[in-house]
C-alpha cells in the first residue's frame, strides 16, 4: 500500500516537473476572502438548517429554475469567493459564470445544454398538464389537492394555502386524499390503479391482539462499569488515531465546566469552596449528583430541550401559537420527576389539547406538535419527529429514496401516515393553537382502510399505510380502532435509532460535538465517530429505562470531561472545528449563550430571591431577556442597573485587606485564578484612581466580568 | 529553510502562514488526486478554516501536519457531496509517505532531483513520461507512438518511475 502512495506522490511530482502544473500563489486571494468573511461573518443557522438546494427535485409545474439554484453548496461558496475577488462584475449572468469557475470549465457547456433541454421538456410537460387538467377537471389524481376531513372541512387547508407562499416547497409532493365522491370514472380508475401494499391479516387485527416483537434490552451495568467502558472506547480511538489526550484540568476548572454544561452558569465562590472542601475521592460524583437533582438543572435543560423540540419555530413561538414557557415548564417538571425519556417522548408525540394555559383542554405537551405542524402540516411533523427522535433528516425522502438518510420514499410516507388523525387549528385572532384528534377516512373514504396517496418517483400514485421499522399497525383511521400517534410512540421508542439519537443528542449537549454531526444527520453519509461507544451507551440507556440523568452522569464522570481544553501538539489532530472527526481528546469550548450569561449575572447580583420557585425564576428570566437579545446587548443594556455587583463587594471595599489582596480576591471570585503581575498592577491602578472605595471595587468587578465573557475561554492554569 | 511562524497568536501573521505552507498543502492535495483547480480551491478553504478558528503554532512540522489534516477533511467533504469515493483509505500511511517525500521544504529538493533524474532516463522512457504527463496522452496513444503494445507501454513507464525513485534516493542520500 505504501508503494502505491509513493507512486502517486511521484506522479504528482512528474505532473509538476513535466506537465508544468506548478503551485500558484494564493496568498492575496485567501486574505481577500478572509477580510470579506470578517465583514460578513457567517451564514445564518437557518440556512444551515435548510435542506440543500440541490436536493429539491424540479417539478414539471415549475415554470423556470434558476441555474444558480441548482448549485452545490460548495460551489455557492466558490461563487461568493469569486465575486468578492472581483471576477464578477454584477448581474446574474456574471454570477453564473463565476459560479461555474475554473473547476467546472469542462462541464459548463454540458450544464447549459442540459438546462436548455430541461427547459424545453418542462414547457412541454406543463402544456401536457394544462391539457390534462382541462380534460379531466380540477380533481385530476395527478394534481395535489387539499384533503378533506370527516366533517367536510379541508384538512391542512391552512398549510395548503401557505405552501403556495413557500416557493422551494411548492415542488414537493404532498399526501393527496381525494374527495370520496368520484364523479369521474377516470379518477376512480386512477385510484384503483394506484400502487398499494397488499392487504395483510394485520389489517384486520386489533392493536392488543397483534403480537409486537419484544424489545431486546441488554443487562444493565453499574455506573462504574459503564464509565470504564466509555473511557476504554475513547482511549481506543485515541490510540488508533495516534492522538494523546490533553492533560486533565484541575479541580476548579473541572467544577466550573460541570456547572456550565449542567446548569448553564459558573459556580459561585461558595459553591466552589464547598466542592473543594469535600473529600477528593468522591467530590466529583457528589457534585454531579447534587446538580442533577437541582432546579437549576431542570430549568437549564428544559430550555435546551425546548430548543431541540421546537426547531426553527423556537425563534418565533408567538407566530405559531406556541406557549414556549408552558412547554419549558412541562419539560422541567418532567426532569424533576426524572421521567423516563421514552415516556416523555410518548407524551409529546401523542398529546392533544390547547397550547393556551388558560384553556380547559390545555396540554403543555401539545406545544411540540403545534410547533412541528408549522406551515406544512403532517409533512413538517414527520420531518421534525425524525430529526428529534431518530436523528435523521427525512425531508429528501419525501420525494425520492434518500441515500444520505438511508430511507426510502415509501418509508417516509408510511411514517407520515401516523400523523393523519390530527388537526391543528389556529384562529386568526387566537394567539394559541389547538391539537385535535380526528378520524381519518383515507384517500378513498373508507375509514377502516385509511390510506394516503402520494406521487412516487415514477410519477404514479402510490398508497401508504402507517408503518415504522417494518412494523405495521391496523389500517383503520378511526380513533375508536387505533390511535396512530400512540402506536408510533410505542414503535419509535423501541427502535435502535431512537436510543442512538438520544445518546448522541445528550453527548453533543454536554461536549459540544456529537458522535454524529450534524446531530440530526445520521445515515450512511454520516457515520458515527465512535460506533461501538454510541451503541454501548444506547444499549445501557435502554437497560436503565431511558434515565437521561444517569446517561448524563456517565458522560460527565468519564474521561471525556477530564481533558483540558488546551490544544497540545499531541492532541493537534483532533479538529472537529474544521470538519474532522471529533476524538474528544480535548474539551471543546463553546461560545457563551445569552441565557447562560444571564444566569451567571443574575446569580452574581442575587436578583433571584432565595427559595423562589422554578416557575418564578423562569418567568423572571424570560421577562428579562428576549429571545433575540445578544450577549453584547445584555452587557450594554444591563450594565447600568443590574451589574451593581454582589453584596460582598461593599464588604470587600471597606475591609482592611491590602490592595493586592483585594485584587486577588476579585480575580479569584470572577476568573478563578490569580492575576498576573501586569494585571495586578493595572487593577491596583484602577483601585487607586477612584475616590470612592465602593465604586472602585465595583468597577473592577464589572471589568473582570465583561472581559471574561468577551475574551472567550479563560487562561488555563493557576 | 523558511522561518517558522511566530508562536504567539497575537503575533500570528496570516500572510506569513499562507506563504509558508501553501505550496506544501497544494502539492499534498495534488498527490491525493485533486486536479489543479480543485487543489486551488481546497488550499483556500484550508487556510480560511484555520484562520477563522483559534490557531496556535506548535512548530513547522505540527502546523504542516495540522494543515494537511484540515485539507484532507475538506477534500473528503467535497468528495462526499459530489458522491465520489475518496481514493486514499489510510490517510495516516499516506501522510507518512508524504512526509518522507516532502521533507522540510515541501518537496523542493526532491523535485529538483527529479528534474535531473528525468534527464538520465533513456529517450524512449523519457518520451513515454513526457507524453503521459505533459501531453496527457493515454496509454494506447503512447503505445502507438512508440510502436509497442499497451502492456509494453505500461511496463516501460513503470520501470522508468522505478528508476526515478532510485535515482532520487541516491541524490538525496
Amino acid at each position: 500500500m505504501n508503494g502505491d502512495y509513493e507512486d502517486r506522490i511521484l506522479e504528482s511530482g512528474l505532473q509538476e516537473v513535466l506537465g508544468g502544473q506548478y503551485p500558484p500563489d494564493l496568498t492575496a486571494k485567501i486574505l481577500q476572502e478572509l477580510d470579506r468573511r470578517r465583514v460578513f461573518p457567517a451564514e445564518s443557522p437557518e440556512l444551515l438548517d435548510s435542506p440543500p438546494v440541490v436536493s429539491w427535485p424540479v417539478s414539471p409545474l415549475t415554470p423556470s429554475v434558476s441555474p444558480v439554484a441548482a448549485v452545490d453548496p460548495a460551489d455557492r461558496q466558490a461563487t461568493r469567493r469569486d465575486v468578492s475577488a472581483g471576477t464578477a462584475t454584477g448581474g446574474v449572468a456574471a454570477s453564473v459564470r463565476s459560479v461555474t469557475g475554473r473547476r467546472r470549465s469542462n462541464s459548463r457547456v454540458m450544464g447549459w445544454s442540459v438546462a436548455v433541454a430541461s427547459g424545453v421538456l418542462l414547457v412541454l410537460f406543463a402544456a401536457g398538464i394544462y391539457v390534462s387538467r382541462t380534460a379531466w377537471g380540477p380533481r385530476s389524481p395527478l394534481l395535489v389537492q387539499s384533503p378533506p376531513s370527516s366533517d367536510g372541512v379541508p384538512v391542512e387547508s391552512e398549510q395548503a394555502d401557505s405552501q403556495l407562499d413557500s416557493l422551494p416547497h411548492r415542488d414537493m409532493p404532498s399526501p393527496w386524499v381525494p374527495d370520496t365522491d368520484f364523479s369521474s370514472p377516470d379518477e376512480s380508475a386512477a385510484i384503483a390503479s394506484a400502487s398499494r401494499p397488499p392487504s395483510s391479516p394485520i389489517q384486520e387485527a386489533h392493536v392488543e391482539d397483534r403480537p409486537v416483537p419484544a424489545e431486546v434490552r441488554s443487562e444493565p451495568w453499574d455506573d462504574a462499569r459503564i464509565i470504564a467502558f466509555v473511557d476504554q472506547m475513547l482511549d481506543q480511538q485515541w490510540r488508533q488515531h495516534g492522538v494523546t489526550p490533553a492533560p486533565p484540568p484541575n479541580d476548579s476548572q473541572w467544577c466550573q465546566r460541570v456547572y456550565q454544561r449542567l446548569v448553564g452558569r459558573d459556580p459561585t465562590p461558595d459553591e466552589l469552596r464547598q466542592f473543594r472542601n469535600e473529600p477528593s475521592g468522591r467530590r466529583r460524583a457528589a457534585l454531579v449528583d447534587r446538580l442533577l437533582e437541582s432546579d437549576d438543572y431542570a430549568s437549564y435543560w428544559s430550555e435546551r430541550w425546548a430548543d431541540a423540540l421546537l426547531g426553527s419555530a423556537a425563534k418565533q413561538p408567538d407566530r405559531w401559537g406556541i406557549d414556549r414557557q408552558g412547554l419549558e415548564q412541562y419539560l422541567a417538571t418532567s426532569m424533576q420527576e426524572n421521567k423516563s425519556y421514552d415516556q416523555l417522548t410518548a407524551e409529546l408525540l401523542s398529546a392533544s389539547g390547547s397550547s393556551d394555559p388558560e384553556a380547559v383542554d390545555h396540554d403543555a405537551a401539545a406545544n411540540f406538535l403545534v410547533a412541528a405542524w408549522g406551515r406544512e402540516g403532517s409533512i413538517a411533523a414527520t420531518d421534525r419527529v425524525s430529526r428529534v427522535w431518530l436523528g435523521k433528516q427525512l425531508v429528501c425522502a419525501r420525494c425520492h429514496d434518500d441515500p444520505s438518510s438511508g430511507w426510502s420514499q415509501d418509508e417516509f410516507w408510511q411514517l407520515n401516515a401516523f400523523f393523519q388523525q390530527i388537526k391543528v387549528h389556529r384562529g386568526p385572532e387566537d394567539p394559541f393553537a389547538v391539537v385535535k384528534d380526528v378520524d381519518f377516512h383515507g384517500g378513498t373514504g373508507i375509514p377502516q382502510d385509511a390510506e394516503i396517496f402520494y406521487r412516487g418517483q415514477d410519477g404514479r400514485l402510490r398508497a401508504a399505510y402507517p408503518e415504522f421499522g417494518s412494523q405495521s399497525i391496523p389500517r383503520s383511521g378511526l380513533l375508536t380502532d387505533v390511535h396512530r400517534r400512540q402506536e408510533l410512540a410505542r414503535l419509535l421508542t423501541r427502535s435502535a435509532d431512537f436510543r442512538r439519537a438520544a445518546v448522541n443528542r445528550v453527548w453533543a449537549g454536554l461536549l459540544h460535538y456529537g458522535f454524529i454531526e450534524p446531530i440530526d444527520g445520521a445515515g450512511p453519509d454520516h457515520r458515527p465517530s465512535h460506533p461501538e461507544l454510541l451503541d454501548g451507551l444506547s444499549e445501557q440507556l435502554a437497560a436503565h429505562d431511558f434515565d437521561l440523568k444517569r446517561l448524563t452522569r456517565w458522560i460527565i464522570l468519564s474521561r471525556a470531561f477530564d481533558v483540558s481544553d488546551q490544544r497540545t501538539a499531541e492532541s493537534w489532530m483532533d479538529t472537529p472545528e474544521t470538519g474532522g472527526t471529533p476524538l474528544f481528546a480535548r474539551f471543546y469550548t463553546e461560545p457563551t449563550r445569552s441565557m447562560d450569561l444571564h444566569r451567571s449575572l443574575m446569580l452574581a447580583v442575587r436578583t433571584r430571591p432565595a427559595g423562589s420557585t422554578l416557575q418564578a425564576s423562569t418567568l423572571a428570566r424570560r421577562s428579562w431577556t428576549p429571545s433575540s437579545v445578544s450577549i453584547p446587548q445584555i452587557i450594554d443594556t444591563q450594565g447600568s442597573e443590574s451589574m451593581i455587583g454582589p453584596p460582598w463587594l461593599d464588604r470587600l471595599a471597606v475591609s482592611p485587606m491590602s490592595a493586592d489582596q483585594k485584587v486577588e480576591h476579585l480575580f479569584r471570585a470572577v476568573l478563578d485564578r490569580k492575576p498576573t503581575a501586569r494585571e495586578a498592577t493595572a487593577a491596583k491602578l484602577v483601585l487607586a484612581d477612584r475616590m470612592n472605595d465602593h465604586l472602585a471595587v465595583r468597577e473592577l468587578w464589572q471589568i473582570l466580568i465583561a472581559s471574561r465573557n468577551r475574551s472567550g475561554p479563560r487562561p488555563s492554569g493557576a | 529553510m523558511k522561518p517558522a511562524i511566530p508562536q504567539d497568536r497575537a503575533d500570528l501573521d496570516p500572510a506569513a502562514l499562507i506563504e509558508r505552507y501553501q505550496v506544501g498543502i497544494w502539492r499534498y492535495l495534488r498527490a491525493l488526486g485533486c486536479d489543479p483547480a480543485e487543489a486551488d480551491d481546497l488550499t483556500q478553504d484550508t487556510f480560511l478554516a484555520v484562520l477563522q478558528h483559534s490557531f496556535v503554532d506548535h512548530g513547522p512540522a505540527a502546523t504542516a501536519a495540522y494543515l494537511r489534516r484540515v485539507a484532507y477533511n475538506h477534500l473528503v467533504t467535497v468528495r462526499r457531496r459530489s458522491g465520489k469515493v475518496t481514493a486514499v483509505e489510510d490517510i495516516e500511511q499516506f501522510d507518512r509517505a508524504w512526509e518522507d517525500w516532502a521533507g522540510n521544504d515541501e518537496g523542493e529538493a526532491r523535485l529538483d532531483a527529479l528534474r535531473e533524474c528525468v534527464q538520465q532516463l533513456t529517450d524512449r522512457a523519457r518520451m513515454a513520461l513526457d507524453m503521459r504527463f505533459r501531453d496527457r496522452a493515454s496509454r494506447s496513444e503512447i503505445a502507438a507512438m512508440l510502436e509497442i503494445s499497451e502492456h509494453g507501454a505500461k511496463n516501460l513507464m513503470q520501470r522508468a518511475k522505478q528508476q526515478l525513485r532510485i535515482c532520487i534516493e541516491r541524490k538525496m542520500a
